[in-house]
């Protein structure tokens, strides 16, 4: 089910989590060597650490892509256990493939399983050495598991940008906002109940993930049954914009049956689209935020809330056709004026549609 | 600065920092005594535990309380590298202290015999550098937790880990929207960039009441912030004390910011409770969501505090089972449409006295 959008960004968070494995191996390495000097004296580090990273390839993988989903619906003390017992026996697979592995090829001794059993025991899974490992490889399961949780209340980058320090300061930046939200909320809510409701709004903001990573859009925040995504105001961006509304909208068009087969209707939804500049910046003592201040956002949801009133579905602002020049297969019209705050004059908005 | 309720609040965040140091002290004993057999078997368990908390406790305490905001300024990984640093100097301050009382009260023999044996048994062992190397990495997750922390925001993460919110629930809820008066002249009016700062410095002052009556920041829009309490007569009043509060925290400000930004930044509120469906929504950004009309209303109440003149404006629902303390003075101003209702909601005025 998940996408190759998804699967992509996902891949890129596992390999930032592998780059710790590894860091760590180097450190526990260290650990062990002491702790076991004749186990691991003929042992060269750069195997150990390559070692250290398959695992971790494994392990994280196995997390991201199957496990993390998989306990989705229970609480996270709980499905962090089951994953742990989960990848504990995963451990246990792999060292067995391996022994056996060796066992076929490499193994000197009698072929006796008695005897390959009793120097397996005594000489490797009783050593301190391989307590030790077990010990530290469940450790660095537990972080990646905290990990993958923590990255994904940031948002693709979010983790990325705290670490730089891009917006310690608070900056100016020119950018593209965009307000999407479902048509007709209320009357879906009250047709379906507010459960099944939160539950549409849940695979609605699924659905439309991909296109957002598809297009490179950055999701700022979700207001109530609203999203609000944003680009860096240049001219690939804008298109990359216009294609994220066009690919959204197919993507819906295609999920039809799943919506109305599971809530019975299909949302379909407006934009209202604008680009200026804001402040960006961190906010807040106890609740830490990044958040753009500035008129471009309200103009941005004035737009979105004109939608109802012109007719149309997606609407764009004379400042985001600013410098740019829409492609054939974009259909943009003219459609009426409104006032925007702080302008005298009234400014034009178009409406946008599809070829 | 801080005031008791940010105090408290760090208080608790520390304890269970320290617990977390505790539980990984039992892991790295194992690793110690594993490699310098000698040197710990004569320790037990529970002192090796004790020292930890107490380095933990001593850390995290400086971290949250001295050296988190002293390298705000910076990049989040230049402020990491600091702020290790100094406690690494920490720690050798610690140990140095502990050394000397231990010269001066159990040592017998002459300065430099101790300080020979010292170097030699102690300083280059193995066990101690594994130690300061294990101490490092708690510190290095103690400033990354901190900084997490403060995404979720207080029992944010808590309820994460717990998974409060895994399926939607339909909870009862009190909503503020808070809103600084005329920002877009303020803005015009001061610059971007020091509206900005002006606007940071306005949520941390407000910080300090919400925290005292319990409040819980469900987000910022623009230059707005909700926040939200369980939907209770006591917490009603809370609601209630926390505007008061802010208000007259704002007025003793005012010369400050005055000083700082010409201006001082009063505000107004709308005031709403009601049922909203609470869940986590979003797969590669997750976040609490509350959803419904509740909100909605809330927003709108906020908006009529402009066209009424009104600073605190609360509706009919929130005040209804709830009778108003005598502190203040609750007033009928007007009426509204709500979405999908015949009747019109009444507004009221809220005056403190």
């Amino acid at each position: 089910m998940a996408s190759k959008r998804v699967f992509l960004y996902r891949l890129y968070i596992v390999f930032s989590i592998v780059v710790i494995w590894v860091l760590a191996s180097l450190v526990l390495l260290y650990n062990i060597v002491e702790v076991d000097k004749e186990v691991l004296e003929s042992r060269r580090l750069s195997f150990f650490s390559l070692a250290f990273a398959i695992v971790g390839i494994i392990v994280v993988s196995a997390e991201a892509f199957f496990l993390k989903d998989a306990f989705r619906k229970s609480p996270i003390w709980l499905s962090t256990i089951l994953r742990m017992t989960l990848t504990f026996l995963l451990f246990l697979v792999v060292s067995i493939i391996v022994l056996f592995a060796y066992y076929l090829f490499r193994y000197q001794g009698e072929l006796s399983f008695m005897n390959f059993e009793k120097n397996f025991v005594q000489n490797v899974i009783l050593t301190p050495g391989f307590l030790m490992a077990m010990i530290d490889l469940g450790v660095l399961s537990f972080i990646s598991i905290l990990v993958l949780e923590i990255a994904d209340k940031y948002g693709p980058g979010g983790l990325k940008n705290l670490i730089r320090g891009r917006y310690h300061k608070p900056r100016k930046e020119n950018r593209i906002f965009l307000f999407l939200d479902i048509n007709d909320s209320t009357t879906i809510a009250e047709q379906i109940g507010h459960e099944k409701y939160f539950n549409m709004l849940h695979d609605f903001f699924a659905d439309i993930t991909d296109p957002i990573l598809a297009n490179w859009g950055h999701i700022y925040q979700y207001v109530g049954d609203e999203i609000v995504i944003c680009w860096k105001n240049t001219p690939v961006n804008k298109l990359r914009c216009l294609k994220f509304v066009k690919q959204a909208v197919l993507t819906f068009k295609r999920k039809e049956n799943y919506y109305l087969k599971e809530y019975g209707v299909v949302p379909t939804f407006k934009t209202g689209i604008h680009a200026g500049d804001v402040t960006a910046g961190y906010i807040g003592i106890i609740k830490k935020d990044l958040i753009f201040s500035g008129d471009t956002l309200n103009t941005a949801a004035r737009i979105r809330s004109k939608c109802h009133e012109l007719n149309h579905s997606f609407i764009l602002s004379i400042d985001f056709l600013h410098n740019f020049e829409a492609p054939d297969k974009y259909n943009i019209t003219e459609i009426g004026e409104m006032e925007f705050k702080g302008r005298k004059e009234k400014s034009k908005v178009y409406s946008l549609e599809f070829n | 600065m801080a005031s008791r309720r940010i105090v408290n609040y760090k208080l608790i965040i520390l304890a269970n920092i320290s617990i977390i140091w505790v539980v990984f002290a039992f892991l790295f004993l194992y690793n110690i005594i594993l490699i310098d057999k000698n040197d710990v078997t004569g320790r037990s368990l529970i002192i090796f535990s004790l020292a930890f908390a107490t380095i933990g406790f001593i850390v995290s305490a400086s971290l949250v309380f001295y050296l988190k905001n002293a390298f705000r300024h910076y990049p989040f990984w230049l402020s990491v590298i600091l702020k290790m640093l100094l406690a690494l100097a920490l720690f050798v301050l610690i140990a140095f202290v502990m050394l000397a009382s231990y010269y001066v009260f159990g040592q017998q023999g002459t300065l430099n015999e101790f300080a020979d044996d010292f170097y030699r048994n102690v300083f280059l062992s193995r066990a101690f550098m594994i130690f300061m190397f294990d101490l490092a990495v708690m510190t290095l997750l103690t400033i990354i937790m901190l900084e997490v922390v403060d995404k979720y925001g207080p029992g944010g993460f808590w309820g994460m880990i717990r998974g409060k919110y895994v399926k939607p629930r339909i909870e009862n809820r009190i909503f503020i929207f808070l809103d600084i008066n005329n920002a877009t002249s303020i803005a015009e009016k001061l610059g971007h960039t020091k509206y900005f700062r002006l606007l940071r410095d306005f949520f941390a002052e407000i910080t300090i009441p919400l925290l005292a009556n319990g409040g819980e920041i469900y987000q910022y829009v623009g230059d707005e912030v909700v926040l939200s309490w369980k939907n209770t007569p006591l917490n009603k009043q809370r609601c209630f004390k926390f505007l008061r509060q802010s208000f007259f925290l704002l007025k003793r400000r005012e010369p400050k910011f005055i000083k700082r930004y010409g201006v001082s930044p009063t505000f107004k509120a709308g005031i709403h409770s009601g049922e909203v469906t609470a869940g986590v929504i979003g797969i590669v950004k997750k976040d609490l969501v509350y959803s419904g009309d509740t909100l909605n209303t809330t927003a709108r109440i906020r908006s009529k505090c402009h066209e009424l003149e009104e600073s605190f404006v609360v509706s009919e629902g929130f005040l209804h089972e709830f009778s108003t303390p005598f502190a203040y003075k609750v007033n009928e101003i007007g009426e509204m449409e709500l979405k999908g209702r015949t009747e019109k909601e009444k507004l009221f005025s809220v005056i403190f006295e």
